[in-house]
C-alpha cells in the first residue's frame, strides 16, 4: 500500500497520474462507499455518488493544498457529494425534509442489497430524522468506527462539538426506538463547507 | 476432567490453559470479521469493488468526451455578452421601460432554450435554480389553455399510437 505523500505526489505528476489513481480507488473505494451508503442508503444511488466522488477528486487533486490529510479531504468531498445528492433528489421530485426521509426510507426497504431485519430498518428510521450533522456524526462513530479526531478533521468541527453531537444523537435514536418521541426533523440539507 | 483449584472447588476443562491464547488470538479474529462483514444489513453485489476502478475509468472518459466542445468558442461572443451586463448595470434604470421576466412570452422563453448551446446538464441546470423562489403551487397552480396542450401535442408527438402503447402493453 503506497504512502499518502508518494501517492499524492505521484497524483501530480501527469506520466503516473493514471495508475496512482487507480491506486487510490483501490485504496479508499470501500471506507468511502460505506460512508456514502450510510447516508444516501440506497446501493444504486451510492454506486452513483462514489464515482462522481472520486471523478470530483481526480479532478481537483491539483488544487489539494495538503492542510488537511488526503482521506479526510476525500471523505469532505465524499460528504458533500452524498448531501447534495440528497437535495438534488429532493427538488427534483419536489420533496419536502419529512417526504425526503419517508421516500428514503422507502427506497431503502425496496433495495434488492439491503437485507436487514426489521431492528435494522427501525434504526435507518431513527437516523434519518435525526439533524444531519447529528446522523454524520452518528454514521461515523457507530457504523465507520471513527476517532473523533478523524471526525473533526473531516466535519471541521471540534470535538467536544462532536461529542455533544453523538451524544444528542444517541439519546434520540433510544427514544425513537422506545417509541417515547419523534425525533425533530432536520430544516435543511447543506453541504459542509 | 481438568485440576480443581485449591481452595474454591471451581475446575477447567482438560488443556483448557495449553491453548488459551491462540483460541483468544483466534476469538479477536472472528470478532473482528464479524463486524467489519456485517454491515447492518447493507451489502453490495458481488465482485462490486473488483470492477469499480474500470467503471470509473470508463465514466471519466465518457464524461471528458461529453464536454469536448465540437466547435471552438467564440470569444466575440463572449466579449458581446460581457459589454451587455455591463450596460444592464451602468444604465440607469428607466422604470417603465425595463423588461422584467413576466413580460417575456413563453415562446420567446422556448425558442431561447432550443437554440441555447450551453453544456448545463438538467441536474446542473436544477441546481442553478433559486429554491427558495419556488413553490410546489407555481406548478400545480399554472392553468394550461387548451390551444396550448393541443398544439404541444401537435408538435411533439410523432403518432397518435404513441399516447396509448402503456395501455396496448
Amino acid at each position: 500500500m503506497a504512502e499518502e505523500s508518494d501517492l499524492l505526489r505521484q497524483l501530480r505528476d501527469v506520466a503516473s497520474r493514471e495508475a496512482a489513481f487507480r491506486e487510490l480507488v483501490m485504496q479508499y473505494q470501500e471506507r468511502l462507499y460505506w460512508h456514502i451508503r450510510h447516508i444516501v442508503l440506497n446501493h444504486e444511488d451510492a454506486d452513483d455518488v462514489l464515482q462522481e466522488t472520486f471523478i470530483k477528486i481526480f479532478k481537483n487533486i491539483d488544487g489539494f493544498k495538503g492542510e488537511s490529510k488526503l482521506y479526510s479531504w476525500m471523505y469532505r468531498i465524499a460528504t458533500n457529494e452524498s448531501l447534495s445528492f440528497l437535495k438534488r433528489k429532493s427538488r427534483m421530485q419536489a420533496l419536502g425534509n419529512e417526504q425526503l426521509q419517508s421516500f428514503l426510507v422507502d427506497n431503502l426497504a425496496a433495495d434488492p442489497y439491503f437485507d436487514g431485519d426489521q431492528a435494522e430498518l427501525e434504526l435507518q428510521k431513527a437516523l434519518i430524522t435525526l439533524p444531519e450533522k447529528q446522523r454524520l456524526v452518528f454514521n461515523m462513530k457507530y457504523f465507520e468506527d471513527l476517532k473523533y479526531d478523524e471526525i473533526s478533521e473531516i466535519l471541521e468541527t471540534s470535538v467536544g462539538g462532536l461529542k455533544a453531537s453523538y451524544h444528542l444523537a444517541v439519546k434520540k435514536v433510544e427514544k425513537y426506538l422506545k417509541g417515547e418521541t419523534s425525533p425533530v426533523p432536520d430544516p435543511e440539507i447543506k453541504p459542509f463547507k | 476432567m481438568g485440576k480443581t483449584s485449591k481452595d474454591s472447588g471451581f475446575k477447567t476443562p482438560e488443556g483448557y490453559f495449553d491453548h488459551l491464547q491462540d483460541r483468544s488470538l483466534d476469538h479477536t479474529a472472528q470478532v473482528r470479521n464479524r463486524r467489519k462483514d456485517h454491515r447492518h444489513g447493507f451489502r453490495v453485489p458481488e465482485g462490486y469493488f473488483e470492477g469499480l476502478a474500470d467503471r470509473l475509468q470508463e465514466r471519466r472518459k465518457n464524461k471528458e468526451s461529453k464536454v469536448r466542445r465540437l466547435r471552438p468558442v467564440n470569444l466575440s461572443w463572449i466579449a458581446a455578452a460581457a459589454a451587455a451586463v455591463l450596460l444592464l448595470i451602468l444604465v440607469p434604470d428607466r422604470g417603465e421601460n425595463s423588461i422584467e421576466f413576466k413580460d417575456l412570452t413563453g415562446e420567446s422563453i422556448a425558442e431561447y432554450l432550443q437554440t441555447w448551446e450551453g453544456d448545463l446538464s438538467s441536474d446542473e441546470l436544477a441546481d442553478a435554480l433559486p429554491l427558495n423562489d419556488i413553490a410546489l403551487e407555481d406548478i400545480l397552480d399554472a392553468s394550461l389553455q387548451t390551444q396550448q396542450i393541443a398544439d404541444y401535442l401537435e408538435n411533439n408527438t410523432e403518432a397518435d399510437d404513441e399516447l396509448y402503447w402503456e395501455s396496448d402493453e
